[in-house]
């Protein structure tokens, strides 16, 4: 029904990976094993006992055109000065192929999406400055276009159709242009909405922070502090050990 | 149709010849042209707010001659016919504008380049969203043979005449139009003549079947006429024409008899006309109307005896018939509908809607018009100069008075009038007294206490609580316990005569707070109010004319839920003794109990087909067969008429009926009914004559009905009685023999299920101007009917009646953004589920019903496509279920 999470380390092309200096490999590789185990025994769970209920539709960002997959959020310098950011959406609803009749009709079946409906909330310093959507969403000849609205409440909010016949891939929504003025360490980018599953039915896409700001400075210095401590009492660990030896 | 006779004029091109009128000058002509009645009419046609009206076409003015309606368009906005100037003796077309309250030439629609003669406008409807109005009409140019059909479609285009058709000699005259700009018409040619059909959409002309054509419905799709049957021997019959479906023959009310149809809704549904029947020695004929479900059935006699020889020329989209018949040799106009039967057109007018004076002086010889929500009518007769003239009648629904009958405490009470549209002079009402109440108890109506000499009455001289603008020659008339014809023998009559208002003699007037008539004290609470009608009439209005019954409402209880519980004859019956009883609520109701009196000469009475007896009176069902589905036939139970019955202060000529439900109710209880819906609860029926006439039927009443509930036996629960407000009763007088039926009307606008292109939501004139368009599909539209009508028409988000692109981007938009959403009326955003499911919710937060989802503009999207899921092959027309589904 849905694919499992890959937990793959390597940064998408072009961005730059987290990793905090303080924190071994060993702790976060025993970590990700951990979540990836628990995450994948509820996935497995809920294969197992909803054979009939699709799972919600994921809606995730990569830092490059290229898909990579959803890797969690993507984050995003929070600093003023930083420039427009580009950010790529893409959505899924998993990858099983239906069983049953031709996608998109009540008797469908899959994990197909044959149209989304999707609310980028912005909070905190980032500024949505524009979206590009996928003129290529609908595989029709009618080439349906986005309707894509800027909110009131600052939400961009959007709606796409696929007229043609849908298939069970990974979709492209567009790119997301962003910039940020590094008031808030609070900014995040939080996607929220719906989509029609392959059987004309309402799935729910899954509402998750997808842009979340790079630590900022005090977060780093703070983790620079707590590495040089760690560095210091080992080597006064050292020094005493070398003095008992003495 | 019945063609009007117009003498040939003399033209301005005739004097002029050569001169060839051009629009302009034919708006010039417009300038000077004699037919502005001006303030004669000062009330408008459909969508006025205000009371009905009645109004000559040319009476008004003196440069007008020979007024003939023509045709009216189905929204019944638009009058067209043709009139002659008094000063120059030319025949032009005339439309008379609702806004401008104008008659008007509209000899500048006819196209430029003909010298003409005289001419005439025959029809004229507007596409469904209203941007095209299509009017029809005809030339005669120079030689008076030489005759054109000229269509003229404002809002789309110059006019432009017809091809002649099947050759350039043909002389073509026009019968009618559609709103898609199809026309029906006459040709004649070589010698020949026949009637064709002209598609605009494919410029074709198809010749038509017919012996007469004689109408076209308001979607231009389907015509009716006569057909010869059996040239042996003469015989012709009524058929309806159909481009997609050819040809249906609708037969006669005699076996193997002549009939002949002339009119037909606008939705298409209804064909009216006159037919050989066993009621009468042909050759004459009676008037028939047809519905697809019913068939041919005559219309009842005229009420009064008058003879059946009659024609039926049109029809509304529900149950209103008009047309003409003979009255001791003389035509006159008559109206049918189910509530009223058949009645002759001016005492109908003058009766039921109050227009005594404004037809003073008129003979209305023929109606051969009506809208298609049955409020407008037009037709023809002698007006008060001896003329004759065309005549419009609008019954547009006035603002009518509230009668209150307010409780202060157990056996004291105010009685309140509001008035509506018009200023009440007299009043004429009635107060049933409970029947535990002593036909002598003590009652005080208003302090009148003064009897009278004759007969008992009790004049209001003013001393006591009577009403500051109630005169005290008003009077009451105290109950004698005796029924004499209409008169109640429980009943106390009250007759209030005004003293207030500007000329000092009127209860109440438009705009007024509401005043108080009188204080009333009765020795045992609640007693019931009614009219007490004479012939329909409730009172005077401010003039001295009639108030009828549909002038004034009563309200049992101020702000009270308003239940109403119908009774009408069921279909089929024509003994006059089976009856349906349907209610509506705005609450849903668990259990329900009322009273069912018999009427007169009337023996016995069942309800449900419930004959189990189970002692002391009590019956109960062995199965549901006449019985509404929603109700438990289990539980139902039934009393009476009994004399045991007034041992607990029950009427003893009544059968008294307990229900339960089986449906989502209140809570978690089974119910009866769904809150504002129309659900049967079952039938009854009686033994006995049958009441003679039309409108002895039952009534039901719920006096004392709490006094039952131990009365019901094992195996019915009590349980604590629940105050029910206004709860009325209505009794409908047609017999469904006649076209009346049982048919629930669950929006309550009038136009019964069967009939009703928008069974659950409220529509106005039952009009479907379109359906989803279908680019790639040209044979879907616009203006196209799917049966689905504009009210409930899915994704009809801009309420132009067919659903296009922009209505869908419109609802893509609404459920992007709660502010479009908001924009939109209630009435656009309840159009939006496309494929269900029907929750019947709104959505708090953004005032969408929740079933309005992506998924509906997705099937909306690919219906436009010609594709599933709302459409399976490229042409079909979509199934909104919100507009089917309760």
């Amino acid at each position: 029904m849905i694919n499992q999470l890959p937990f793959e380390m390597t940064a998408p092309p072009g961005a730059r990976l987290l990793q905090s200096p303080s924190v071994s490999w060993r702790v976060v590789l025993a970590v990700t094993l951990v979540m990836g185990i628990v995450i994948a025994l509820c996935v497995g769970a809920a294969d197992s006992a909803s054979a009939q209920t699709l799972e919600p539709v994921q809606v995730y960002a990569t830092y490059g055109s290229a898909d990579t997959g959803p890797n969690g959020p993507v984050s995003i310098l929070d600093t003023a000065g930083a420039g427009i950011q580009r950010v790529y959406f893409w959505a899924t609803g998993g990858s099983e192929e239906g069983a049953t009749g031709p996608v998109c009709t009540q008797e469908g079946g899959g994990d197909a999406l044959c149209g989304i409906s999707f609310t980028l909330s912005v909070t905190g310093g980032y500024q949505m400055v524009g979206f590009l959507p996928n003129l290529d969403f609908d595989k029709s000849d009618a080439h349906l276009p986005f309707r894509m609205m800027l909110a009131s409440t600052g939400k961009l909010v959007g709606n796409a159709f696929d007229l043609g016949v849908a298939t069970p891939e990974i979709r492209y929504l567009g790119e997301l242009r962003l910039r940020a003025n590094g008031a808030n360490d609070d900014s995040q980018i939080v996607v929220t909405g719906d989509a029609i599953g392959a059987d004309l039915s309402m799935r729910n896409i899954t509402q998750e922070a997808i842009i979340v700001p790079e630590p900022a400075a005090p977060l780093m210095l703070g983790a620079g502090v707590l590495c040089l401590l760690l560095s210091v009492s080992t080597r006064r660990r050292h020094s005493l050990s070398e003095l008992r030896a003495r | 149709m019945i063609e009007l006779q117009m003498p040939a004029l003399a033209s301005k091109e005739r004097e002029e010849p050569g001169r060839a009128r051009t629009a302009r000058d034919a708006m010039k002509r417009i300038a000077a042209f004699p037919f502005a009645l001006g303030l004669a009419f000062v009330m408008g046609l459909a969508g006025s707010a205000t009371a009905a009206n009645f109004f000559g076409l040319g009476i008004a003015s003196s440069d007008v001659e020979n007024v003939g309606i023509q045709g009216l368009n189905a929204l019944g906005d638009r009058v067209v016919g043709s009139a002659v100037s008094s000063n120059t003796g030319e025949q032009s077309p005339f439309t008379y504008d609702e806004d401008a309250q104008l008659l008007q030439d509209i000899s500048f629609l006819q196209p430029a380049g003909a010298t003409v003669l005289q001419a005439t406008a025959r029809g004229q409807q507007s596409n469904p969203n209203g941007s095209v109005r299509w009017t029809v009409g005809h030339i005669t140019e120079g030689a008076a043979a030489a005759r054109s059909v000229f269509v003229a479609p404002q809002g789309a285009g110059p006019s432009a005449f017809l091809p002649k058709f099947p050759g350039a000699s043909s002389v073509m005259t026009s019968i009618g139009i559609g709103g898609n700009g199809n026309v029906i018409g006459r040709f004649t040619f070589l010698g020949v003549s026949e009637y064709f059909f002209h598609d605009r959409a494919s410029a074709t002309f198809t010749i038509l079947p017919f012996m007469d054509a004689e109408a076209i419905d308001a979607r231009g799709k389907r015509v009716v006429g006569r057909w010869r049957l059996n040239p042996a021997n003469l015989i012709d019959q009524a058929m309806i024409w159909e481009a997609e479906n050819g040809t249906t023959p609708l037969g006669a009310l005699a076996t193997g008899g002549s009939s002949h149809a002339f009119g037909i809704s606008a939705s298409g549904r209804i064909v009216v006309g006159t037919s050989e029947s066993p009621n009468l020695q042909a050759p004459l004929r009676e008037a028939f109307r047809w519905h697809p479900d019913l068939g041919m059935h005559a219309l009842e006699p005229i009420v009064g005896g008058a003879s059946r020889e009659s024609v039926a020329l049109a029809s509304s989209n529900a149950n209103s018939v008009v047309g003409s018949y003979v009255d001791n040799g003389e035509k006159k106009a008559f109206i049918w509908t189910p509530v009223v039967g058949r009645m002759d057109m001016k005492e109908y007018l003058a009766t039921r809607h109050g227009l005594f004076f404004k037809l003073l002086g008129w003979e209305l010889t023929e109606a051969s018009h009506i809208s298609a929500d049955g409020t407008i009518i037009g037709g023809r007769g002698i007006n008060p100069n001896g003329d004759e003239d065309s005549w419009i009648a609008d019954l547009t629904e006035e603002d009518v008075a509230e009668l209150r009958f307010d409780p202060l405490g157990p056996n004291d009470y105010r009685i309140l009038l509001e008035c509506g549209d018009t200023p009440i002079r007299e009043l004429y009402f009635g107060l049933i007294q409970p029947q535990s109440m002593p036909f002598d108890g003590f009652f005080d109506f208003g302090g009148c206490a003064d009897g009278s000499i004759s007969g008992g009455d009790l004049y209001c001289t003013g001393a006591g609580g009577i009403g500051p603008t109630v005169a005290p020659t008003s009077f009451v008339t105290p109950a004698d316990g005796d029924d004499a014809g209409p008169k109640r023998g429980d009943t106390i009559y009250v007759h209030l005569v005004g003293s207030g208002g500007p000329q000092g003699q009127t209860l109440c007037e438009p705009g007024d707070e509401v005043a108080l008539l009188a204080e009333f004290l009765i020795q045992e609470p609640v007693p019931q109010l009614i009219f007490n009608a004479r012939e329909g009439v409730v009172g005077l209005e401010d003039q001295g004319g009639p108030l009828p019954e549909s002038s004034i409402r009563l309200i049992g209880q101020p702000d009270g839920t308003e239940t109403r519980v119908f009774i009408r004859p069921a279909v089929g019956d024509l003994t006059g003794t089976r009856y349906s009883v349907s209610m509506s609520s705005e609450i849903p109701i668990a259990k329900f109990s009322f009273g069912l009196t018999l009427p007169p000469n009337a023996n016995a009475i069942s309800f449900g087909n419930c004959n189990e007896d189970l002692g002391g009176g009590r019956r109960a069902c062995a199965d549901g067969l006449e019985l509404g589905s929603s109700i438990n036939f289990e539980t139902v139970r039934t009393i009476g008429p009994s004399s045991i019955l007034g041992t607990e202060g029950l009427r003893t000529d009544s059968i008294y009926v307990y229900l339960e439900g089986n449906q989502g109710g209140p809570g978690a209880q089974p119910g009866i009914n769904l809150p504002d819906q129309q659900v049967l609860l079952g039938y009854f029926m009686f033994d006995g004559s049958p009441p003679p006439g039309f409108g002895a039927v039952p009534t039901a009443h719920f006096e004392q009905i709490q006094n039952l509930d131990q009365a019901w036996g094992a195996g019915v629960s009590d349980w604590e009685d629940t105050f029910m407000g206004n709860v009325q009763s209505i009794s409908l007088y047609s017999s469904a023999g006649y076209g009346g039926g049982e048919d629930p009307d669950l929006d309550l606008d009038g136009i019964e299920n069967v009939d009703d292109r928008c069974p659950y939501v409220p529509s106005a004139g039952n009009l479907d101007g379109g359906t989803l368009e279908q680019p790639f599909a040209p044979v879907v539209e616009e203006g196209w009917a799917d049966g689905i009508g504009n009210e409930c028409q899915c994704g009809d988000a801009i309420s132009s009646n067919t659903v296009i692109s922009p209505d869908i981007d419109q609802l893509r938009d609404a459920l992007n953004s709660p502010e479009v959403a908001f924009s939109m009326s209630p009435e656009a955003r309840a159009k939006c589920n496309a494929i269900g499911p029907v929750m019947g919710i709104i959505d708090p937060a953004t005032e969408l019903p929740i079933d309005c989802n992506l998924n509906d503009v997705f099937a909306l999207l690919k219906g436009r496509l010609g594709t599933g899921p709302l459409i399976q092959n490229p042409g079909d027309f979509p199934v909104c279920p919100d507009a089917m589904t309760p």
